[in-house]
């Protein structure tokens, strides 16, 4: 990551005073005349595409060592990702810079899921300005990203596109007996909202719309990975979080906290509907590998009583219910099979499954096979999203070994990538069969 | 007053959807922000869009990096720069960056064939401002009609041309006619009929690339005024020699006009000998009667798919890599309208843009949607790109290929020049 800069076009209009529109610059050591020169560049480019394109945003910007990413996340609020083309080469070959647009859709996602977590922590742009002024958002956006752009490019693939959540695989009887839990808790407690229920990093429920639950998963698997993987542990504070012991689990209670507002443990949902962004508080509770997350819509009494309240209630039934969680193998079919991999996504459900990716002990996610064949994963995955048919297939040998066959069907994506010596188009027929039967209703073509 | 009223005129027609809304813009202008070319509207109300695509080259170039691309939803702006010529193409057509590149690369060609590499360098050496659309006078319609055949024609997408189907024999025969306009600075002879290749002869040291090959063919198709007469032209192949002009002998060897002999000197006064060597040409190919075996040829066309007797394909190209020619059967139906044409080889760049994806070749992609079933399959001798009916199987796909690849194999000698002769 080069560069991060968010603007508003609105501001600034003046001669001279171009350095308003600015609310956020990374490097900050970067002078005021290439901060307010690089604005102007990325305005002029708006403009530029919007005479030929006026029904398309400016989406990404390509030069010989950088590649930017434009992201108009609210009127007149932008975002631009600057990042350094992938090949050092790019001097002796004109065309091997070009690599990127294979990865054009993993950054413009990554960009996004930045400016949503953002959302979900602050609200939006346009409210904080509305609510606290423009000073405010700057402060706010300054301690946020410089937390959240961490992120490790290079190690973005097609998961950061799906940015998929992974569901626990429940029998039908325990399902239930967790629906029932959260339905008895919410009438139980009138305060509660809407909840999520997290094993370990598997989601078992969420109340929650798709953008909401999909950015706070991640979010919290950022944050709670090391809880996550040292479970027995939870009660010492770990990489600045602070818990709160209760009799039978535990409240984290240094998350969702603003620095200035002091005003700890709230959050911003419900954007998908229009008009109905809401500010709720949270809760997080956690009792052994159950992390439970509960908002809160004005709570009637202090958070920590309630947290104790709650604690009474949830302590002995998920004490029950844990017990029931018996089965976590995800993967079904023969893992005895080592030259087959698969990526799995379902756009509705947001379920992902991925068996091209390991996850450490420490909770770090790696990729298992070669770049360049995940690089085709997500070049398909962008024709796909591109194309206009909802039935599509494609099978690409991508060198000797390595088979790709993608197929997508009804709002579910299935990536097979085959590793087999001397194969053709019929024997990887063969192969991919044995995947694809056990994902139900995704038949690749005879 | 007169000013601001042609800026408020030029505004709305940049405005216009009429025009922004074209397919593929190709803009040249120059380092200075002088217009140059536009391949629609004319480029004098152009002046404030191609400023700022200077601005934004210098823009960039400030910060000691190189304009390549911008992208927004399905349109591509990409930027090749070539100083003193700043070339920008604007497309909302399923092309790879890469391929659009490819594109304005024959455009710059085409306009290093006009002037020359050397003299483009010299003017702007001197005079930055300079108004090249002085030397290029009369040379629109070359660009324009540049520009339209690249919209469909494989021939730009492959680097590779395609021969006129004829009988083996009689091929070898007007090679061996070309064979005798050998004169001493003849670096060139070739016959082209209806805009198709039917041979060429050569300097055995210097071979004929397929983009300059296509230069030659664009300059014929493109016009009418070599139909008088004997033609006698300065012209510049960028491959071959992008300093300097070769000179071209073009003749029409019939009344109407179908074929035509192109004989590339060096030497600017050697009119006169290669007026004698098409004579001696026209002698070789009137003993056989190959003329009018041509024009029959042509009149034929191309070959029809059904004519291979398998069913479940529809249309096919197949390049040779050797000889960098391909060979593809005329539309047949479903493909009967322009529409599908276009949409066909709006597939067929699809696939070539992902087989040749510079950063990850593949070596073979299977596709299937909606409409049609693509294979596109690069082996070490040949590239095939296939559209077959959706329905048909992995199993029906592959016997159908390598009964294709056997039937091309058979008629090799009718599709392609394989026994080229040099002088």
């Amino acid at each position: 990551l080069a560069s991060l800069v968010v603007y508003n076009t609105s501001y600034g209009t003046k001669e001279g005073e171009e350095e308003k529109k600015l609310l956020f610059y990374h490097p900050k050591t970067e002078t005021r005349d290439k901060k307010v020169n690089n604005v102007g560049l990325f305005e002029a480019l708006v403009q530029f595409t919007r005479s030929f394109a006026p029904n398309s945003e400016c989406e990404t910007l390509r030069t010989k060592f950088h590649q930017h990413v434009f992201l108009h996340a609210e009127e007149n609020f932008w975002l631009v990702m600057k990042v350094a083309n992938r090949t050092s080469k790019a001097q002796h070959n004109e065309f091997i810079a070009y690599e990127d647009e294979m990865v054009d859709t993993v950054y413009h996602e990554v960009l996004k899921n930045l400016y949503e977590t953002f959302r979900f922590l602050h609200g939006t742009f346009t409210a904080i300005v509305g609510n606290h002024g423009v000073e405010f958002l700057r402060e706010e956006l300054d301690h946020c990203f410089g937390q959240l752009m961490k992120t490790n490019l290079s190690k973005c693939d097609i998961m950061s596109v799906y940015n998929g959540v992974s569901y626990l695989n429940l029998d039908k009887a325990s399902y239930i007996g967790f629906q029932s839990f959260i339905f008895t808790l919410q009438d139980k407690f009138k305060d509660v909202e809407s909840s999520l229920l997290m094993f370990n990093d598997a989601v078992i429920l969420s109340g929650l719309d798709e953008t909401d639950t999909k950015v706070i998963v991640k979010y919290l698997k950022s944050k709670l990975k090391l809880c996550l993987a040292y479970p027995n542990r939870l009660h010492i504070s770990i990489s600045g979080i602070s818990t709160y012991m209760l009799t039978y689990g535990h409240m984290v209670t240094s998350l969702f906290t603003s620095k200035h507002t002091k005003q700890t443990r709230r959050a911003f949902i419900n954007f998908d509907a229009p008009n109905s962004m809401q500010q709720v508080e949270v809760i997080l509770y956690q009792y052994q590998s159950i992390t439970a997350c509960l908002f809160l819509n004005k709570p009637s009494i202090p958070l920590v009583d309630l947290a104790k309240q709650l604690d009474a209630f949830m302590g002995p039934q998920l004490k029950t219910l844990t017990a029931s969680i018996v089965d976590q193998q995800k993967n079904n079919y023969d893992i005895t099979e080592p030259n087959l991999k698969h990526v799995y996504h379902n756009r509705c459900s947001l379920s992902v499954d991925s068996t091209c990716h390991v996850t450490s002990h420490s909770g770090e996610v790696s990729c298992v096979i070669p770049t360049d064949v995940m690089q085709v994963v997500c070049d398909i995955n962008r024709t796909f999203s591109r194309s206009k048919c909802e039935e599509h297939e494609v099978i690409n040998k991508v060198h000797n070994d390595h088979w790709v066959a993608s197929k997508r069907t009804n709002g579910r994506e299935l990536h097979v990538v085959v590793n087999h010596k001397n194969a053709n188009l019929s024997a990887v027929t063969e192969e991919i069969k044995k995947v694809s039967c056990h994902f139900n209703g995704i038949n690749f073509a005879e | 007053r007169h000013l601001s009223l042609l800026v408020a005129e030029e505004e709305e027609y940049i405005n216009s959807s009429s025009w922004r809304d074209q397919k593929r813009h190709f803009f040249v202008l120059t380092e200075a922000g002088k217009p140059v070319y536009s391949r629609h509207g004319s480029e004098d109300k152009l002046s404030s869009v191609m400023g700022v695509m200077l601005a934004l080259v210098s823009c960039v170039h400030d910060r000691n990096d190189k304009i390549r691309s911008i992208t927004a939803g399905d349109h591509k702006f990409v930027f090749l720069i070539k100083i003193p010529l700043i070339l920008v193409a604007v497309c909302s057509t399923p092309e790879s960056i890469t391929q659009i590149t490819v594109y304005l690369k024959y455009i710059y060609n085409k306009i290093v064939s006009i002037v020359t590499l050397k003299q483009l360098d010299r003017i702007y050496a001197k005079q930055k401002n300079f108004d090249l659309r002085r030397l290029l006078t009369g040379t629109d319609k070359f660009l324009d009609h540049l520009c339209t055949s690249m919209d469909t024609g494989p021939e730009y997408l492959l680097g590779a041309f395609q021969c006129l189907p004829l009988a083996g024999n009689i091929r070898d025969l007007v090679s061996q006619a070309l064979q005798l306009s050998k004169t001493n600075d003849l670096a060139f002879a070739l016959l082209l009929t209806s805009g198709k290749t039917v041979s060429y002869c050569r300097l055995k040291e210097h071979n004929l690339h397929s983009s300059d090959l296509q230069i030659l063919i664009n300059l014929i198709t493109a016009s009418s005024s070599f139909h008088a007469g004997e033609s006698w032209l300065p012209i510049c192949l960028p491959h071959f020699n992008p300093q300097g002009f070769l000179h071209a002998h073009i003749s029409y060897l019939d009344d109407d006009f179908q074929t035509c002999l192109l004989l590339l000197s060096a030497d600017v006064n050697s009119f006169f000998t290669l007026s004698e060597a098409k004579k001696r040409v026209m002698v070789k190919l009137n003993k056989h009667d190959c003329l009018p075996i041509l024009k029959l040829a042509s009149e034929k066309g191309m070959y029809n798919v059904g004519k291979i007797g398998l069913p479940d394909l529809r249309h096919f190209i197949y390049k040779s890599k050797h000889q960098s020619q391909f060979t593809a059967p005329e539309f047949s139906s479903p493909y009967h309208d322009v529409h599908q044409q276009e949409r066909l080889f709006g597939l067929y760049q699809h696939l070539h843009g992902k087989i040749h994806n510079p950063a990850i070749p593949l070596k073979l992609l299977f596709e299937v949607s909606d409409e049609e079933t693509m294979l596109a399959w690069v082996a070490s001798g040949f590239e095939l790109y296939v559209a077959f009916s959706p329905l048909v199987t992995k199993g029906q796909a592959i016997s159908s290929v390598d009964r294709l690849l056997r039937w091309i194999k058979q008629r090799e000698d009718e599709l392609f020049m394989i026994r080229p002769l040099v002088f």
